[in-house]
């Protein structure tokens, strides 16, 4: 393979390197409108009156939107709270505001600027009412109820039993108990959200421009809502900035779509970063009771958990599949056999949740790995051995854990190997113990990961039969065109993973040819890319359901132009391979075809074809993965497809008079199959580890008991720079996935994964003189100031 | 994310600028990098009718040694060229570390030290070290010039001593005698954040090692910058020997009553206090003594 | 009331008049269509909005375009000459320094500026230097490597 397996550059860099990427704000397009929005300033009040009749008067502003309107003009987003007899997720309050952020009313006019002034003119008349933030306190008898007609604010619960639990809890011959808490954080791409819309009444066409990751996905949905007619409305995702999971919240784009249906022009609108903030959505904070039912030796018979997830003001879709998801990756690395889960969703007075990087496996992670750590304290085993003795082997893969997700490959000693090898650490456990003679504290944390990609839809299932979803899919579309250069196209929306290159690296191998011979159709766009309602770059999903499909539709045309060869030069088809961009006899230079005369003659010329056979060159497919499944009687279900995993090193230091942790080494063994693009498995590693060190050490949302967000700008929510971004090294294994065909393993949130946990295991290490245990995440300076004061 | 409108002068000498304050009055706000004051308009943290941009006004952007001893600087000197200065790094390098700590370069250039002191931000580097140093402010007015010192500028939260109708305009630096030593520490989250608290000190030392002048002034921890004067008064006239700095500096966290917010509490700020005024003292005294120990640019 | 401000934009001079409020990363997009100039956050911290203005790295977004005026600004538009990439172009390139592309301009601005005052920076002083942008992607390991690897293109 010339160029699957390769570092080469990628093909989309040099327009935005010389600053000509198409990004949501740089698209204009005739007689377009500037929109607005006004947010609530309260977590929970009656809106008693909303006054546009000044906005309506200001120079420059030709229309406005009210809650009232958005609720005839759309329906609303289903939300999985099932007490709910009405359905109330609009992309507006309607009758009562449920989080600081939420719109109240929006207006348009001729420039931005106008626009912003504007919204001083709405008058709005709030009757406030108690606000509940704490989801414990909002579970409580008495607590404010954010959605009435539920009768309580707990939106979701399940209770989910794996194998026998209590049984195990007998056999134990420990338990380990464990309260954790997992805080609120972002991933805060540095473009946020954008929206264009342009209504045309004369067609009755809808299209929308959005920086969006789920165009497949939410398609049919948005076009549901916004009662368009879903073969008349066009979603187009340009250059995107940055996802993570931060841009998959659709009610801008239904907000800005009324807008525009309204007004019958193009409507404009760009969130600014407070607005992304408070209004757009931010991963969930949990607390979990955790219990561990374990043996002397160490093997983990059974977890126990409870948790309590606050997913914000509204159940919004997809919740509470970031529940669901973490179903993924909840045994980890381990043989556990017995999982007990009692579950809560619970509504509180704040932004409402959705998929940041990592989409609830960290959290979940976080409990895992630090029971981990302290049964193998309890047990005086060092985190290496205590998960050595729980790995699932190498040679038990495909392995089906109690869940019933089906591990495809793995090789977690090896991967665990190569990190400590890598960390040189018995020399470094030998340095720490020599350090801590001179007063420094230096910690080593340890994590082992599985990184599950693209999810199973029949995950739904596990939580409503209402949404009969199922599969892994992922379409692609690739024409030979009559000069011999070829188009592809696949249904992601690219944040900065490089599918244009991925794809022509496939492509080029496929057909022999060069990847600059390749064009791969930039982002998405539903009119013109093939799709499929799971498409999207969400889940770490491309390399799982991807490469496939675009594999499968260059052989549908490979197997045609093998057939036209064949006919020309009277050889069989079988015989034919690509060679050198040459349609050619296998071993037989002379007896070949240019890829430009085979097209050229399938277009131009179909006479000359085989009898019967189509004419053109162009082939799509949609793949899904194999291994996919529906839950069975006992709920289990193989909830993803492929499963990577890694090992994390983090060495860390710990200034003991200011709680401050430098780290010192971050290591990283990631095992995601065979690699298309090691240089660009290699920066998602960097990005996702840097995600989750802000997570685990700096970066929080910080509620006030009104519900307001003490740090919705940049000053004060806690972004990494460079300084605070320590080098992080990375190795490899691969080994190959036995479900698809070249082994590829969907990858892009296992840096950011287990990151908070592998931190507070280094920074408890290092403090372990003061036998100080850690439960909770960020690891701010005074907290850890605090604990070891307290000792 | 937009700023409100406003009226927009640029006047291009003091004079001119002069008039407009007196003009507008209460409506009128000096701006020279306006990298503190655009950033509170595009919040909508801060309203302004009628800003005049002094930053046009020639003449006012140096670094200079002045004949009397000391050195002077121009109010639109930028963060920038004080972090880069070389007489600055030599003669008062605690100012050069507080020029390097301000944000990031981009801030760095467009900022001035006038734009910085005037703004009078609790957190703000350039105060504490200012009154660290003893340093005296030109001030001109209609009325013409005056000085005031250091200390006296800032009165409380983003409030001077100027009067509406002044502008401040030189900062002199004192004479350093010789084995003196300065160092300005300050604990921060990230690089480029505001400090959470700040600790400046300068001290003089005689041949024998006795501290013949000293001087710990605390930033961040209250609405002006707080010398510690009963830490002072431990180390003045003393011998290094006999001092220990754990005693001054947690004499000096008892100066400050800083306030609990979003980054760290009270407790943890006086506790902070404790540990950084023993650092900079430190390095202050190393370098009083001559040790050569360079402070390495903070985060 | 507007003034007239007259700014020299990749050796381009214009005259606008603008509204005195008129920032001027807004002034170089929406008014001059440069697009290539980002907006990522609205307290002056992500320095996705750096061009270089009068020799200098600046955050246009903390800037009015009326402060602008008879000045010089360089925006990532006017790095490439001749269709000939700058070093740090092609560094960011061959590097993976980018993955989303956003904050890229400002962080090549803000790359070129260091590079003009310090010609071999440390990768401590690199760091430093950029600590102005913020990335969100790349967790800034190639975007390092990449000005360690220009600056020795343009020591050459």
């Amino acid at each position: 393979m010339a160029f699957i397996g390769k570092s080469i550059k990628r093909k989309e860099d040099l327009r935005f390197l010389v600053g000509k990427g198409t990004y949501i704000d740089d698209i204009e397009l005739p007689r377009m409108l500037h929109a607005a929005i006004l947010r609530s300033p309260y977590a929970h009040a009656r809106i008693k009156e909303v006054d546009l009749k000044g906005a309506l008067e200001y120079q420059g502003v030709l229309n406005v939107l009210t809650g009232k309107e958005v609720a005839e003009m759309s329906n609303p987003a289903m939300q999985m709270n099932f007490k709910l007899k009405t359905q109330n997720a609009y992309c507006m309050a309607v009758d009562k505001v449920r989080f600081v952020g939420e719109p109240v009313a929006a207006l348009v006019a001729t420039d931005r600027y106008i626009a912003n002034d504007a919204l001083d003119s709405i008058d709005v008349i709030y009757e406030p009412l108690p606000v509940v933030v704490d989801p414990e306190e909002a579970m409580k008898s008495g607590a404010p109820l954010v959605h009435e007609e539920a009768g309580d604010n707990t939106a979701y619960h399940d209770l989910f039993h794996y194998g026998d639990v209590e049984k195990a809890f007998k056999e134990a011959d420990h338990i380990v108990k464990e309260r954790f808490k997992y805080h609120s954080y972002t991933s805060t791409p540095i473009e946020t959200n954008g929206v264009i819309a342009d209504y045309d009444s004369a067609r009755g066409t809808l299209t929308i421009w959005a920086n969006f990751q789920l165009g497949g996905m939410l398609h049919r949905t948005l076009s549901d809502l916004l009662k368009i007619p879903e073969n008349k409305f066009r979603l187009i995702t340009p250059d995107i900035g940055g996802g993570f999971g931060n841009k998959c919240n659709i009610f801008h784009m239904l907000l800005i779509g009324l807008l525009s249906i309204k007004i019958g022009r193009p409507v404009k609108w760009i969130e600014d970063r407070r607005e992304n903030f408070i209004g757009n959505m931010r991963g969930s904070d949990r607390i979990f009771e955790s219990e561990a039912a374990v043996k002397k030796d160490g093997t983990i018979l059974a977890i126990k958990t409870k948790l309590i997830d606050n997913v914000g003001a509204y159940l919004r879709f997809p919740e509470p599949i970031g529940i669901i998801r973490a179903f993924q990756t909840v045994l980890g690395c381990y043989k556990i056999k017995n999982l007990l889960m009692d579950l809560y969703a619970v509504n509180t007075n704040t932004l409402p949740t959705g998929p940041n990087r990592g989409y609830g496996c960290q959290s979940f992670y976080f409990q895992l790995e630090r029971l981990v750590d302290l049964i193998g304290k309890k047990l005086g085993l060092d985190p290496v051995e205590i998960r050595r003795r729980n790995f699932i082997q190498p040679q038990e893969f495909p392995y089906t854990t109690a869940v019933g997700c089906i591990y495809d490959s793995g090789n977690f000693p090896e991967t665990l190997r190569k990190a400590l090898e890598m960390a040189d650490y018995e020399k470094m456990r030998k340095e720490q113990e020599k350090l801590r003679k001179e007063g420094k504290y230096i910690g080593i944390g340890i994590s082992t990961i599985v990184e599950p990609a693209a999810s199973n839809m029949a995950e739904f299932f596990i939580v409503t039969e209402k949404l009969p979803l199922s599969g892994a899919t992922e379409a692609a579309k690739v024409k030979v065109e009559p000069s011999g250069k070829i188009t592809a196209a696949v249904g992601s929306c690219p944040q900065g993973q490089g599918h244009e290159t991925i794809v022509a690296q496939i492509v080029a191998d496929e057909f022999a040819v060069n990847t600059d011979d390749v064009y791969v159709l930039p982002g998405f766009d539903s009119s013109t890319h093939p799709w499929t309602t799971a498409s999207g770059t969400w889940g770490s999903r491309f390399c799982a359901v991807g490469p496939d499909a675009v594999i499968l539709a260059c052989r549908k045309i490979k197997e045609k132009m093998f057939k036209i060869a064949a006919h020309i030069l009277h050889d069989k088809p079988e015989n034919f391979e690509m060679k050198d961009g040459m349609v050619q006899v296998k071993g037989i230079p002379q007896k070949a075809l240019s890829l430009e005369a085979v097209s050229g003659m399938a277009y131009f010329h179909p006479l000359i074809l085989p009898p019967d056979m189509e004419p053109g060159l162009e082939a799509a497919h949609v793949f899904n993965f194999p291994t996919v499944n529906m839950p069975d009687d006992k709920r289990r279900i193989n909830l993803a497809t492929t499963y990577g995993n890694s090992a994390h090193i983090a060495v860390v230091e710990v200034e003991i008079e200011t709680g401050q942790v430098k780290i010192l080494k971050y290591i990283v063994v990631s095992d995601c199959g065979k690699m298309i693009n090691p240089m660009t498995v290699d920066g998602q590693i960097h990005g996702g580890v840097l995600h989750g060190i802000g997570g685990g050490l700096q970066e929080e949302l910080i509620y006030d008991d009104d519900g307001q967000l003490l740090n919705a700008t940049f000053v004060d929510y806690l972004v990494p720079t460079a300084v605070e971004a320590p080098n992080i090294e990375v190795g490899h294994l691969e080994t190959p996935s036995p479900f698809n065909i070249l082994g590829t393993k969907g990858m892009g949130e296992g840096g950011a994964i287990p990151t908070p946990a592998v931190l507070a295991s280094a920074v408890e290490d290092a403090l372990t003189p003061f036998g100080i245990k850690i439960t909770e995440v960020p690891l701010k300076p005074e907290k850890i100031w605090k604990s070891i004061k307290s000792k | 994310m937009i700023p409100k409108n406003f009226e927009y002068f640029v006047p291009h000498s003091i004079d001119e600028a002069i008039s407009l304050l007196e003009k507008y009055g209460e409506d009128a706000k000096l701006m020279a990098g306006g990298q503190s004051l655009i950033p509170l308009m595009k919040l909508g943290l801060g309203f302004f009718k009628n800003i005049i941009s002094i930053e046009r006004i020639p003449n006012l952007s140096y670094i200079k040694e002045i004949k009397e001893g000391g050195v002077a600087i121009g109010n639109l000197t930028t963060h920038s060229m004080i972090e880069n200065s070389d007489l600055i790094k030599s003669k008062y390098p605690l100012l050069a570390e507080a020029a390097s700590a301000i944000a990031d370069v981009q801030v760095r250039n467009r900022g001035t030290i006038g734009g910085n002191l005037c703004h009078a931000e609790p957190a703000a580097d350039y105060p504490p070290v200012m009154v660290a140093l003893d340093a005296k402010f030109k001030v001109i007015g209609p009325k013409g010039e005056r000085t005031i010192k250091a200390g006296d500028f800032i009165t409380d939260i983003f409030t001077t001593n100027l009067e509406y109708n002044e502008i401040l305009k030189e900062i002199i630096l004192p004479i350093v005698p010789p084995k003196t030593g300065g160092a300005y520490l300050r604990l921060c989250k990230r690089s480029g954040d505001s400090a959470i608290i700040s600790v400046a000190s300068v001290i003089t030392l005689d041949d024998k090692n006795n501290c013949e002048t000293v001087n710990i002034t605390l930033g961040a921890v209250g609405p002006i910058p707080i010398k510690a004067e009963l830490a002072e008064r431990m180390l003045l006239g003393k011998n290094l020997n006999e001092i220990r700095l754990s005693d001054i500096s947690e004499k000096a966290s008892e100066a400050a009553e800083p306030n609990s917010d979003i980054h760290a509490s009270k407790e943890y700020r006086k506790d902070m206090i404790k540990v950084f005024t023993k650092k900079c003292l430190e390095l202050a005294i190393n370098r009083a003594r001559g040790d050569g120990i360079q402070n390495e640019t903070q985060n | 009331m507007k003034h007239k401000i007259k700014v020299k934009v990749n050796g381009t001079v214009y005259e606008n008049e603008v509204e005195p409020r008129l920032l001027l990363v807004h002034f170089i997009r929406d008014v001059l269509g440069l697009k290539g100039t980002h907006i990522g956050c609205v307290a002056s911290k992500c320095g996705a909005c750096t061009v270089i203005y009068n020799g200098m790295s600046v955050k246009s977004c903390t800037m009015f375009a009326v402060q602008a005026d008879g000045g010089e600004i360089l925006s990532i538009e006017g790095l490439a000459k001749n269709g000939q990439l700058h070093p740090l172009q092609e560094a960011f390139w061959e590097n993976h320094a980018l993955q989303c592309g956003y904050c890229t301009p400002g962080m090549i601005m803000s790359a070129y500026s260091l590079l003009e005052t310090n010609s071999k920076p440390t990768e401590k002083e690199i760091r430093k230097g950029i600590s102005g942008n913020l990335c969100r992607c790349t967790g800034y390991v190639n975007i390092v490597k990449a000005i360690e690897n220009a600056a020795e293109r343009l020591n050459k």
